[in-house]
């Protein structure tokens, strides 16, 4: 499957990851997100279950989240978050323990963390 | 990404030549623990960072050998002849693989052999399945006392540029690295993360706290980050260390972390102090730090309370000592500096005509920081001459065990220093006078005894300094020079007339020339008449002499002598007619007058009577065809040339100069006698004289009966 984004009646835009969320896709998956982000308030990601995330996906996602909390938006995700996911939070130490305070001090959906 | 590899290559080079000249010492010392050290950390940062590069096949083989020797540090093993024979051949696998282009099918025949070697001697070493391409984690063993007595807690930041994602560096991997030396913490911190619309997909924001407790010393970490120095800052900091940091279990608070990292200012610190609060939440509350930098700071505390609740209870960062600058950035360096040194020339001379004070003050000034500047320029690209000396060894070794022949090699001077281009020219002519001397000076050991010597050989291979140039010598204890058989070789060949009387050395020289050989028998190592030769055009390529000393059953020393640097040169400059010409002064005994007297006295003879001594010289007025009027006292400038005392007669000598080499185009390539050309002050050129290859023309044409 290829990196995409699909309307859904709510308005709600799914973007689905594709194979990879690596630096080869890196300019690709950002400008989905930003023109997704700007046209809807809801913006959610389907994972390819055996998606290849690296560095700039983590960046993508996080930078994602930061702007939609700053416009009032919602960025999140459905369905099990994938392996390669949890895989590269723990490589990288991205695990959050404490709140985010670009997600309203709220846990961080991505990266986890607590009060 | 490509420079990357390049930088990569150049660097693995430079670990393996490291590599094998460990080895080589070992093989003297094999408890030298400081040297089973260096060669496990070359073996580990060219597995490390082979890994990084995408070179698995070498960081997949690498692993296998550091594995082994991991266990010779902790004493499990002991250093063996057979072990270093396998890992001088790893050593040389690596550098095959490193040739091959990454992806490319290789030949793994030699590695699996030397693997199911290392196997033979550690059969209960568990070895990764041959053909893995992952690289395994290295499975330390538990920390010996010592070793826990070393351990130290360091605080690193790990900043890379936003452009070394690009460049094919992947951060977790030198992240993953850290932690195989140790316990470690890592927090990534996102801060620097900008919004979607900002964002540039492809660049590194992220950057890195890491807490690492480790044994391995502040180096073990600094290799980790080896090849990406420039690609990102480091900052590397002690915070605990067993027995001499903070002897209590407890750590610092919070804010002294945050104050320490420059996260925070001791202003704001004590300001939310008044608060009496907890210190992190007002921090974050008040929006003066971060929560990941707090959270960053918290890993920290906790960690280092850890390992010393763990414990019960090196020295300090050093700046670096040094940088890596491209070879060719030097030589542009140098270039500029023998412009300068040109146009310094002729600023002095236009000063000196102007007759200025104040100009020819400034002038001198300026001479004077020329001189300095070129000076330390040229020191710059000054290597010690050691660094080539282990390969010799390797040479000596492998040579020696084909010809069934027993051979050390010893060495001294090696940390005299002379120009990388002329350490790397050198190359070629050492490792044919070795090569003779392992085949033709050391006898076999059976001989050896019955001449009464020790079966064991030895080659000696030293650099000394002598004034302007550095003497090398290559030393045999064999069987010496035939001087007999050689001096009849000569006249066979017709290089010596057969009533010729001329001196041991002279005839020794003859070794030198095109196709002379008189060994029996051609070998795989020598004998074929080519390599002397060689050696001889090598060196005087370097504007260097070479000198044969032998005694019959004792053995025999070459030396050679070769100038510090090839770059810029101190010279004589001479006038000829209208043409100026430099003279290497390194060879310049003295100056002479010639006038017309005695030229008539020698009755068309090219001598001279000097203080008794009769002195051969050739007019260069009539070698170069230069035809006006000539002065009428002239001068000799007499030099020696391996060993001959010969003089070159010019119209005046202008004075000591300081002379910047530029080469000869293509045209000039064959002309004989002319090594290059200067630019003097004036802007005129200077051919730069070549006075050996000026004797050996005039001494053929004589021959010739021309």
């Amino acid at each position: 499957m290829q990196l995409n984004s699909s309307v859904r009646e709510n308005g709600e835009i799914i973007i689905t990851s594709g194979d990879r969320l690596t630096i080869e896709s890196a300019s690709e998956f950002s400008r989905i997100v930003k023109e997704s982000l700007e046209t809807s308030y809801l913006v959610a990601i389907e994972f390819e279950p055996a998606v290849e995330i690296d560095i700039t996906g983590v960046q993508i996602l996080c930078s994602s989240c930061k702007s939609a909390a700053v416009s009032g938006k919602v960025f999140t995700y459905h369905g099990p978050q994938p392996q390669a996911l949890a895989e590269i939070i723990t490589a990288c130490g991205a695990e959050r323990h404490s709140v985010c305070k670009h997600n309203n001090e709220h846990t961080c959906i991505w990266f986890g963390g607590g009060k | 990404m490509e420079q990357a590899i390049a930088t990569y290559k150049e660097e693995a080079g430079e670990l393996l030549a490291e590599l094998e000249t460990s080895l080589l010492e070992l093989e003297e010392t094999p408890e030298d623990n400081d040297l089973i050290n260096r060669v496990f950390r070359a073996m580990h940062t060219i597995k490390g960072s082979g890994a990084m590069f995408g070179f698995d096949e070498i960081a997949t083989f690498t692993h296998e050998v550091e594995t082994v020797f991991d266990m010779v540090r902790n004493g499990k093993m002991t250093v063996t002849k057979r072990l270093l024979d396998l890992t001088l051949k790893s050593r040389d696998h690596i550098a095959y693989l490193l040739g091959c282009p990454i992806g490319e099918e290789v030949d793994r025949s030699p590695g699996d052999e030397i693997i199911s070697g290392l196997r033979q001697l550690v059969p209960q070493l568990e070895m990764p399945q041959k053909g893995s391409t992952e690289v395994p984690a290295i499975n330390l063993p538990g920390l010996s006392e010592e070793e826990l007595s070393n351990e130290c807690t360091w605080r690193i930041r790990f900043r890379p540029l936003p452009n070394i994602l690009i460049c094919g560096t992947n951060p977790i991997s030198l992240i993953n690295e850290l932690r195989e030396l140790g316990t470690a913490h890592v927090v990534a911190q996102f801060d620097e993360i900008p919004q979607i619309d900002e964002l540039v997909a492809e660049n590194c924001y992220i950057y890195w706290d890491i807490i690492l407790t480790t044994s391995r010393g502040e180096d073990a970490i600094k290799d980790v980050f080896i090849f990406v120095e420039d690609d990102c800052d480091i900052k590397i900091e002690l915070i605990d260390k067993s027995g001499l940091i903070d002897r209590d279990e407890g750590y610092k608070k919070l804010g002294d972390i945050l104050v320490e990292r420059g996260d925070l200012s001791p202003v704001e610190m004590q300001k939310v102090l008044m608060l009496q609060k907890r210190f992190g939440e007002l921090l974050v509350e008040q929006g003066i730090v971060s929560p990941e930098k707090v959270q960053s700071a918290l890993v920290e505390q906790q960690h280092v309370k850890g390992v010393r609740k763990e414990r019960g209870e090196a020295p300090q960062a050093e700046a670096a000592a040094s940088i890596r600058v491209p070879a060719e950035r030097l030589d542009q360096l140098i270039n500029l500096v023998g412009e300068m040194v040109t146009v310094q020339a002729h600023l002095t001379q236009v000063s000196m005509a102007g007759g200025d004070p104040t100009f020819i003050a400034i002038s001198e000034e300026v001479e004077r920081l020329t001189n300095e500047l070129r000076d330390t320029a040229l020191n710059i690209r000054m290597l010690p001459i050691g660094s080539t000396f282990s390969k010799f060894k390797r040479l000596v070794r492998d040579l020696s065990s084909e010809l069934g022949k027993e051979i050390d090699m010893e060495t001294f001077g090696g940390d005299t220093e002379l120009d990388k281009t002329v350490i790397e020219k050198l190359n070629d002519p050492l490792v044919h006078i070795i090569r003779n001397s392992i085949d033709h000076g050391i006898e076999m050991p059976e001989a050896r005894k019955a001449a009464g010597k020790p079966s064991n050989g030895t080659v000696y291979l030293g650099a000394e300094h002598s004034g302007d140039s550095v003497l090398i010598t290559i030393r045999d204890n064999g069987g010496g020079l035939d001087r007999d058989t050689i001096r009849a070789k000569a006249i066979e060949k017709g290089l010596i007339s057969a009533t010729a009387e001329i001196s041991d050395r002279e005839i020794y020289a003859q070794i030198f020339a095109p196709g002379f050989s008189t060994a029996a028998k051609v070998t795989s190592v020598s004998g074929r008449g080519v390599g002397m030769d060689v050696v001889k055009r090598g060196i005087d390529g370097l504007r260097g002499s070479i000198s044969v000393d032998s005694v019959r059953g004792t053995g025999t020393t070459i030396t050679l002598k070769i100038p510090l640097t090839l770059a810029i040169i101190d010279s004589l400059l001479v006038k000829i007619g209208k043409d100026h010409f430099v003279l290497p002064l390194a060879a310049i005994e003295e100056c002479v007058e010639l006038t017309r007297e005695d030229i008539k006295n020698s009755h068309g003879r090219n001598l001279a009577n000097v203080r008794g001594v009769i002195i051969p010289y050739i007019p260069l007025r009539q070698h170069f065809l230069i035809t006006d009027q000539r002065p009428e006292i002239e001068q000799i400038v007499i030099a020696d040339i391996h060993g001959t005392k010969v003089g070159f007669v010019v119209d005046h000598v202008v004075g000591e100069h300081q002379t910047v080499i530029k080469s000869l185009g293509k045209m000039y390539r064959d002309v004989r006698g002319v090594s290059g050309a200067t630019i003097l002050g004036d802007g005129t050129v200077a051919l730069i004289l070549d006075m050996g290859v000026l004797l050996q023309s005039v001494e053929e044409l004589e021959n010739a009966g021309v």
